[in-house]
């Protein structure tokens, strides 16, 4: 794989792909999914090698490319991969296909915009997950904003621009004064008079450390960012408005990828860039992890909508990524990593479960559905496991990362964790609470449909039989068996055998994580198991 | 009496003189125009007399010659730049202008004629050497627009800007002019180069006959800093900001759509090619008096006109008051006034001249025969209907929202890299929290036109060939100058000799 551009072709490829499919006509629209499905594929196979070549012991960045840009001020196109975009990328290249799949019933109208705006956003993605220059980052970084914002505003719900609009505020204002720490970081990259050496190259920030004074102020903007994208409490209203207008294709994107993004700044940015800071900042920021986990939980436990529900379970499942993260503990942050991956598999498969009983049913109401497992049994099987993964049971790749973060946030003795440690506990057992009781109420008991009773009375109550079900609440036919199927596998697979996966991420997490360990004087050992 | 004829170097104007003579040649030629074709004759005959001004521009790039005709008039790449830019938008214009002169039934001749007059106005304010050349090419600018802001004689709310914008910009010249006699008073001079001498600065813009410097134990008289204040004033009321910006709005609302995004970019660009000039050239020193004004009149501008806009219902009006915000960025990257800070002003303003003139098109190719379609509420469903219209629209609302990859995005980046630089943080980080708020109304427009089903039908667009060019060229223009800013970047380098 000498010389081929390996991760350029990554990132351009779908927008090429999306630049291509404004030539077709917007009436075939069997071709315009097809295509898509065919790029997304292509993306996918394209990013295979990747995993094979990456070489786990080395803690560098690795199929580096570098063409310079704007050269008057520094700013290169330079990507390239390590041990903690490595599986981001991969994370995000292997959701497109099933995006596109299960866009195939959800998206009947506008085909062509949807299609061209979901392939730019997976440009932004990987660029964003890929970018080893400060200012490269954060185009890709804004540049998602817009395709997301499009897909909530065209074909999401009633209060769809209302939510599209927030989202965008909302993250834009927390990522402008990125923008200016960013520039901030050029200029004190070379102090000299001339200044001739500054740049945006992120690999050279890296080599000069940070000074102290700046330390904060900088981290602050940095974080301000990425808190808001995670979305940390109490930053997180947008997203509850964003995931329940948005439709599923854009909520498995959000929810599986561009939270994420988030906790990778944290992780790829504040740990080694400002050190200080980020050890100063912990009991914070764990702090609002924890009240984040037991909150997100709590109002889980209360919607009445399912979309509702998944979307605050993801704001308690990032506050244990972020606890993770700034327990500042080898197996901690690593686990914070796998955990990400995780939660893009299991909450985008949620949204996809809560999706498909939508297309049939027409209403995400827990209240509307009872005894579905008798009706879609498939159904309730995916749902079970993905359920169980959400909840981190033992077996499924939930339970391995929750395991890591809470072991490593335990083990963090100068931090004074313990407590957050064994709040995040109940975090676990809240979560259990939330996701059964919803199955409890839509899977089992008396078979119930929306409308509940016999055509004519119009509202809810009474207890219909299955005679009078007002909807068809069919299985789930082949296409959606084969969306759920790859998901499923890669719940158990990481949940039985993480190794491939942690091996992957020890060395390049411990190196994010050096600086800060020379702080706390902890001795940060590669490999967590 | 002893009169010196100065050395008469035509060089040096000689992209003024073919500016000038183009307007000439369209007022010639508009009497043997063709009677049915006359709009497109006289708009080729511009359009060839800027292509020859573009030239004789670029010819006398790097040649230099700071104190020209007795350092009335300064030769540099800096005034280059400037007439490249104005060439630009006058160009431009021509190409927006055409369908809506024939629709609305404007003569043409003296349409055109005046466009190129106001230009060569704004070419002299640019490279002028003195503040008596500012102020000339001020009221050459100025006269040109009063004229056609009231075009569209049959519409009263043309006649009410072009008399609103009149008397207000009566009252703002004479500010300026105040201003120079008072900075004539103090100094001895309005040449900035002897302004400058006179403040104990060298300066290679000093004409030969520079009065003697003030006594070193002088300091700084209240009247010189009285004088700056008042050319403030009237540099701010032709740039539109804060608060010498009320006109803005009304008469952006009554004058024809062209004209608007004409002197939306044109007069903006030229005012700050002179407050550029007469600040970093004649008060150098001064800059810490100067740069506190200009940077609480920034902070207004920004705020006012990104708060403002929200509530506006006519794009016109949006787009007036966005303009107003636009200048305030511009204005924190002069308070800077470092050498980054200068480029960035060019930069900003000619990324800024491509997405408003952009933006203008569109609205102009949404008007009808009879009917400006300025609403906001007429933009519902656009997206879909006209889809290049919806999508050039789009690319240049985020671009002024400063969303990459777009010239916006870069121009604003430079801009708050330059206040970074110049330790300014506080003014970045409140310009930058002001841009967030202009995203909100910028993402207005976008969700009409793609998200909200039309309310009215608007009729079938004539086709319009001239100003989808426009648009077509702006929207190329926006994504190249975001994707590859270096090669405008290397130009801007080469125009800042003019700062010692």
């Amino acid at each position: 794989m000498q010389g081929v551009p390996l991760l350029s072709i990554l990132i351009f490829l779908p927008l090429v792909g999306a630049l291509l499919a404004m030539a077709i006509p917007r009436e075939n629209e069997r071709l315009l999914r097809g295509w898509a499905m065919v790029i997304s594929l292509l993306v996918f196979i394209v990013s295979i090698p990747l995993w094979f070549a990456f070489d786990p012991g080395n803690a560098d960045f690795q199929f580096v490319e570098r063409v310079p840009w704007v050269t008057s001020l520094g700013i290169a196109y330079q990507v390239g991969v390590d041990g903690i975009s490595l599986l981001l990328v991969l994370l995000t290249t292997f959701l497109m296909p099933i995006i596109f799949l299960s866009a195939t019933t959800s998206i009947q109208r506008r085909v062509k915009e949807f299609v061209v705006l979901l392939l730019v956003l997976e440009t932004a993605m990987l660029g964003t997950f890929l970018a080893l220059d400060l200012f490269l980052f954060y185009v890709f970084w804004e540049l998602m904003l817009v395709p997301m914002y499009f897909l909530i505003g065209i074909w999401g719900g009633p209060r769809r621009i209302y939510a599209a609009v927030k989202f965008f505020l909302y993250t834009m204002a927390g990522s402008v004064l990125m923008l200016l720490a960013i520039i901030g970081l050029y200029f004190l990259s070379d102090t000299s008079a001339s200044g001739s050496g500054r740049t945006f190259d992120f690999l050279t920030i890296l080599r000069t450390p940070v000074p102290s004074v700046w330390q904060p102020w900088l981290f602050a903007a940095f974080a301000l960012a990425f808190a808001i994208k995670v979305p940390m409490f109490p930053f997180h209203t947008w997203l509850p408005d964003a995931h329940v207008e948005a439709p599923t294709a854009g909520s498995v994107v959000l929810a599986a990828v561009l939270l994420k993004m988030g906790t990778y700044g944290f992780l790829r940015y504040c740990l080694p860039l400002f050190p200080e800071a980020v050890v100063a900042a912990v009991p914070l920021i764990a702090l609002l992890s924890v009240i984040g986990i037991i909150y997100g939980a709590l109002v889980a436990t209360m919607q009445r909508d399912m979309k509702k529900l998944v979307a605050y379970s993801s704001v308690s499942h990032l506050g244990f990524v972020m606890l993770g993260l700034f327990a500042l503990t080898p197996e901690s942050m690593q686990g914070s990593l796998l955990q990400m991956v995780n939660h893009g598999f299991s909450t985008g498969a949620l949204f996809l479960l809560v999706g498909m009983l939508y297309e049939r049913a027409h209403t995400r109401m827990i209240s509307d559905f009872g005894g579905v497992a008798r009706l879609m049994p498939v159904f309730a099987g995916f749902f079970l496991l993905v359920m169980f993964s959400s909840a981190g049971l033992p077996g499924t790749n939930g339970f391995v990362g929750e395991f890591l973060i809470m072991v490593g946030t335990f083990q963090a003795p100068t931090l004074g964790l313990q407590p957050h440690a064994i709040i995040a506990g109940l975090g676990v057992i809240l979560s259990a609470v939330y996701l059964l009781w919803m199955y409890q109420r839509v899977m089992q008991g008396p078979v119930k449909g929306p409308g509940g009773v016999a055509p004519g009375a119009g509202n809810h109550g009474g207890s219909p039989g299955e005679a009078d079900h007002p909807v068809h609440l069919q299985d789930i036919n082949p296409r959606e068996v084969m969306i759920l199927v790859p998901l499923a596998i890669m719940i158990l697979w990481i949940g039985l055998y993480p190794k491939p996966f942690l091996d992957r991420t020890a060395a390049s997490v411990t190196r994010s994580g050096e600086r800060v360990a020379a702080i706390t004087g902890g001795t940060l050992v590669a490999g967590a198991r | 009496m002893q009169l010196t004829v100065p050395q008469l170097d035509f060089w040096a104007i000689a992209p003024v003189l073919a500016m000038t003579l183009t307007g000439c040649a369209v007022l010639v030629a508009d009497l043997f125009a063709p009677p049915r074709r006359g709009h497109t004759f006289l708009a080729l005959i511009s359009l060839i007399g800027l292509a020859i001004t573009a030239a004789l521009s670029l010819a006398i790039w790097d040649y230099n010659q700071p104190a020209a005709f007795a350092g009335t008039v300064a030769a540099d790449n800096f005034g280059q730049f400037f007439n490249l830019l104005f060439v630009l938008i006058v160009a431009v214009t021509v190409l927006l202008s055409h369908e809506q002169l024939e629709r609305d039934e404007f003569h043409p001749g003296e349409y055109y004629t005046l466009l190129l007059f106001s230009a060569a106005g704004m070419m002299l304010m640019a490279g002028a050497g003195d503040l008596i050349m500012v102020f000339l090419g001020l009221e050459l600018l100025s006269i040109s627009l009063y004229i056609l802001a009231g075009f569209s004689r049959r519409r009263l709310e043309s006649e009410e800007a072009s008399i609103k914008y009149l008397l207000l910009g009566s009252f703002a010249t004479g500010f300026l002019l105040y201003g120079i006699a008072l900075v004539y008073g103090s100094t001895g001079s309005t040449n900035l180069g002897c302004v400058a001498q006179a403040l104990g600065n060298r300066s290679q813009f000093a004409s030969a006959a520079c009065p003697t410097a003030l006594g070193a134990s002088a300091g700084v008289p209240a009247m010189l800093l009285a004088g700056i204040g008042l050319l403030i004033v009237g540099l701010g009321f032709k740039a539109a900001v804060a608060p010498f910006h009320l006109w803005t709005p009304d008469v952006y609302e009554g004058s024809p759509t062209a004209v608007t995004a004409y002197m939306s970019v044109a007069a903006k660009a030229a005012a700050f090619a002179a407050i550029l000039r007469v600040f970093l050239i004649a008060f150098p020193s001064l800059v810490s008096d100067w740069s506190g004004m200009l940077a609480v009149i920034a902070i207004m501008t920004m705020v006012v006109g990104n708060t403002v806009a929200i509530a506006q219902q006519n794009i016109k009006r949006l787009l007036a008051y966005s303009s107003i915000a636009h200048a305030g960025y511009i204005l924190v990257a002069v308070v800077a006034a470092t050498s980054l800070g200068v480029q960035s002003v060019l930069f900003y303003t000619l990324a800024y001249t491509l997405m408003n003139l952009g933006a203008f098109a569109v609205v102009i190719l949404l008007g009808r025969r009879g009917e400006e379609n300025v609403m906001l509420a007429d933009y519902a469903g656009i997206g879909y209907r006209q889809p290049f219209l919806g999508l050039a629209m789009t690319v240049f609302m985020l671009s002024l929202a400063g969303i990459p990859p777009t010239a916006g995005f870069f121009g604003k980046f430079y801009i708050f890299s330059a206040a970074m630089q110049a330790g300014q943080y506080g003014l970045a980080v409140l310009g930058i929290l002001a841009s967030v708020i202009s995203v909100y109304y910028y993402l207005r427009v976008i969700y009409l036109m793609y998200m909200v089903e039309p309310s009215r039908d608007l009729g079938a667009p004539a086709p319009a060939p001239w100003a989808t060019a426009a648009a077509g060229i702006a929207v190329v223009g926006v994504v190249l100058l975001g994707l590859f800013p270096q090669v405008i970047l290397d130009w801007t380098l080469a125009s800042i000799g003019f700062m010692g």
